[in-house]
């Protein structure tokens, strides 16, 4: 489990994060909802350790972070554009020491990429995608995805919707960010609604179709009466 | 394991441009040694036909030259430079590789070392490269003014103790030591400038003059200590203050380095 | 395989209603294997924990049977099978009427038209079974 208790984060003037608490279940997709610049990435950025918070702890199983457990995917790629898709897998291959060479040849074999290619060549959906790859070749229990489908197309989209439900992810934690929920709406198990920098809702997304018969669609409207 | 698998890394993404560097020296100084030589030729000719004698040309008039001085000048502010850069390259872009070097699971201070130690392997290659290219610059000096019959003045161990040559020939292996340890210690100071200023709670426009002013201060404080208390002290006992001032300054910055590394770094 | 999901209802609930009808058309049949569920989750694109959520379900209302390592069978039980059409009828009955209140007609008039719309004679072959 992941387990974020009470974080703060200020920049310059702004307090971009309140104060922050959530968890996230291994073996269960959470969704942190919010609209765009809430803080999300922050959030992700800051359980990582790439930007510190204030305030407040992080924990994963109990534990302060431990990075062989935990995959980051950014919503772009942190490799130099002139790599391929081969120079990163050796880069992760050399630094990573969980990363599975078998379980990215699958990925690649499933996205449909070309090895050979270099990043700068690529659509954002196809970087996307690759950028998933490694992140999941890490072997990791959990996976932080910052905005895995903002701004790329369909078939990259449904893709990357149909991993999840696959074996691939089966008993990972995985934390995604977003704004719009529509294309993952029937994958997430929990949703987590940041608004102002504040949790605002914590839900399990059944439960309140069962008791309330609402979407998460429909609870995002009333909280941020879009 | 990890440490030397970062530092052939690192060394593999700097190979090109240090070739660029190593062949602009070299260029520079060959050249100019071509262009050296043909006007003391030149000189000597026209002194002869003017009936003058005792015209002598010495390495030193070669390496105390403002072109020689220059080139070594841009070896300098290269390393100087890349020391910086080494650091900055991967805060460069909205992609930032510094994102994925942050999250290797290792531990950041093996990519503290492994940049250090690629930075101190390319100022050793430097050295070690002008050491061969003086070494032959003065070989093919000696045989042009032999075959010009033009009187050498001086040898080449008396040129090398010129100025600041003095620091890439050593008198001894300790004093090489010596040198390098002030090397690295530059080295380390600007590593030090470059993560505090990165790892600043807030980063603005002041961040630099903020982390240069902690860093010079870090600096400034004991080597203030070692100017007051030289006078009281004998040779022996300054040396030792110096050494030790030294030894908690390397101290102070690599434990500063690696807060600001490990708990502050921000992208 | 295709369920327009809506987005209001639980989502393996939804799952179970679909599995329901397809036993009650005997497009499943008693005793026949069911996909696996991770499968399912992959072909409708939804989380693998609302299928487990959906079989277990079903499961408890005995539409299916799992044993240890084998995949699920739907229930051998005529009973069940029958059981699930009866409420599927009544189901779809209940929203009908339910509509067809606010408007105000006449049983006479809803008969006519339902006899009229459905298609002439095949009203009397339907609708006896339970």
């Amino acid at each position: 489990m992941i387990e974020v208790l009470g974080v703060k984060k200020r920049y310059r003037n702004k307090q971009v994060i309140e104060d922050v608490s959530f968890t996230a279940n291994k073996g269960e997709i959470t969704c942190l909802i919010g609209l765009n610049g809430t803080g999300k990435s922050t959030i992700l950025k800051g359980i990582m350790g790439l930007t510190p918070f204030d305030q407040g702890n992080v924990l994963i199983d109990g534990k302060p972070i431990d990075l062989n457990t935990v995959a980051f995917v950014p919503d772009h790629s942190t490799f130099p554009i002139h790599f391929s898709i081969e120079q990163c897998e050796a880069f992760m291959r050399d630094f990573y020491p969980k990363f599975d060479p078998k379980l990215f040849a699958r990925l690649v074999d499933e996205f449909k990429l070309f090895p050979e290619d270099k990043l700068r060549e690529l659509s954002k959906g196809t970087l996307a995608k690759v950028n998933l790859a490694l992140g999941i070749a890490q072997d990791p229990d959990y996976l932080l995805l910052d905005e895995p489908f903002s701004g790329i197309d369909v078939f990259s989209k449904e893709q990357i919707v149909e991993l999840f439900s696959s074996d691939i992810m089966e008993d990972r934690g995985v934390l995604i960010t977003t704004h719009e929920i529509d294309d993952i709406e029937y994958l997430v198990d929990k949703a987590v609604m940041l608004n102002r920098g504040r949790i605002v809702r914590e839900f399990d997304v059944e439960d309140v179709r069962f008791i309330h018969g609402k979407s998460i669609v429909d609870v995002m409207r009333e909280e941020y009466g879009a | 394991m990890n440490v030397l698998k970062l530092i052939s890394w690192e060394l593999d993404r700097v190979k090109k441009s240090y070739l660029i560097l190593v062949g602009i020296l070299l260029l520079l100084q060959f050249g100019w040694l071509g262009a050296f030589l043909w006007r003391q030729n030149a000189t000597y000719e026209e002194m002869r036909l003017e009936g003058m004698t005792g015209y002598t040309v010495s390495f030193i008039n070669y390496i105390g030259s403002t072109i020689f001085t220059l080139s070594v000048g841009v070896a300098i502010v290269a390393m100087i430079f890349f020391s910086v850069w080494i650091w900055y390259r991967d805060f460069q872009g909205r992609g930032m590789f510094m994102m994925r070097l942050l999250t290797i699971p290792t531990g950041r201070m093996e990519l503290f070392v492994a940049k250090f130690v690629t930075v101190m392997m390319l100022i050793l290659g430097l050295f070690a490269i002008q050491w061969m290219a003086l070494f032959l610059q003065y070989q093919l000096f000696s045989a042009w003014l032999n075959a010009k019959m033009i009187p050498l003045q001086g040898s080449f161990e008396r040129a090398i103790q010129f100025d600041y040559l003095a620091m890439m020939y050593p008198e001894s292996g300790f004093n090489f030591l010596v040198h390098q340890v002030l090397i690295a210690f530059v080295v380390l100071a600007l590593f030090t400038f470059v993560l505090v200023e990165r790892g600043l709670w807030q980063r603005t426009l002041w961040s630099p003059f903020l982390a240069i002013c902690v860093v010079s201060g870090l600096i400034a404080l004991p080597t203030f200590l070692i100017i007051y208390f030289d006078r009281y002290l004998f040779m022996d006992e300054q040396i030792g203050l110096f050494g030790l001032a030294l030894i908690g300054m390397v101290f102070g910055l690599t434990l500063l380095s690696r807060r600001f590394l490990s708990k502050k770094m921000s992208v | 395989m295709i369920i327009q999901f809506n987005t209001r209802s639980p989502v393996y609930i939804q799952v179970v209603d679909y599995f329901k009808k397809k036993m009650a058309l005997g497009e499943l049949k008693a005793g026949e294997e069911m996909p696996s569920r991770r499968e399912l989750a992959t072909e409708l694109k939804i989380n693998p924990n609302t299928v487990q959520k959906a079989f277990k379900e079903m499961e408890e209302q005995q539409l299916i049977t799992t044993e240890r390592n084998r995949p699920s069978r739907v229930t051998t039980d005529d009973h069940v099978l029958k059981r699930i059409r009866t409420e599927l009828v009544d189901e779809a009955v209940a929203v009908f009427v339910e509509s067809i209140q606010e408007l105000d007609v006449t049983m006479d008039e809803l008969v006519s038209k339902i006899k009229r719309q459905y298609g002439e004679g095949n009203l009397d072959d339907r609708g006896t079974g339970s």
